[in-house]
């Protein structure tokens, strides 16, 4: 029996501390940067603030559930979002 | 009980961090950090062959614009932009070895001799 991930494709999730990660790579500066501002807008909208660390070509995001809390529906759902403003880039 | 939300006495608790090759952007981001938004410019730390870090410290928002407006002022010096990084609650374990802004280092870390 396969048990259906708990969390987007694509992200890894970790025990301690609870969250979930995931690393965008982009060809160049200004998709990162195009990348950055369309997620500081989505956490701008629902309040979640995740980690970030970033270079010129690449974002990692690591969210953390409300509040330092376990990773909750609230930081899957931000999960997901994530990813489709990643792939607008691509797209 | 204990809490890992982070300090309650320092305005804002986001930390901000841009790590550059060379004290030219070093400085370059430092100005467009605190230019951008309402953050505290708490240090920099000369890490070693070259690379200079700087942090900020404030509302994670405001953390947020200001890495990215940092990061932005490095592209603009060359090739300067080595990483940045913003950790949105840091643990209050984490505080005692963060730069306060009266304690910022006047002099390179670690340079022998110095």
């Amino acid at each position: 029996m396969t048990a259906e991930p708990r969390w987007p494709e694509g992200w890894t999730e970790v025990e301690k501390p609870s969250s979930l990660y995931r690393r965008f790579e982009f060809a160049a500066y200004p998709e990162t940067r195009a990348f950055l501002d369309r997620l500081a807008g989505l956490s701008k909208e629902t309040g979640l603030y995740p980690d970030l660390s970033f270079t010129r070509t690449h974002v990692n995001v690591t969210v953390h559930g409300t509040g330092g809390a376990a990773v909750d529906a609230e930081a899957q759902e931000f999960a997901a979002r994530a990813d489709a403003l990643a792939t607008v880039e691509a797209a | 009980m204990a809490t890992n939300n982070g300090s309650n006495d320092i305005p804002g608790i986001a930390l901000g961090m841009i790590e550059t090759r060379g004290l030219v952007p070093g400085i370059e981001a430092a100005d467009a950090m605190t230019k951008a938004s309402e953050v505290r410019l708490i240090g920099r730390q000369f890490v070693g062959g070259g690379y200079v870090t700087v942090l900020v410290r404030g509302e994670t928002g405001a953390v947020n614009a200001a890495v990215r407006a940092g990061a932005d002022a490095c592209e603009r010096v060359g090739d300067g932009l080595a990483a940045a990084h913003i950790i949105a609650r840091p643990h209050s374990e984490v505080e005692g070895i963060l730069p306060s802004p009266a304690e910022a280092p006047l002099e390179p870390v670690g340079t022998p001799g110095s």
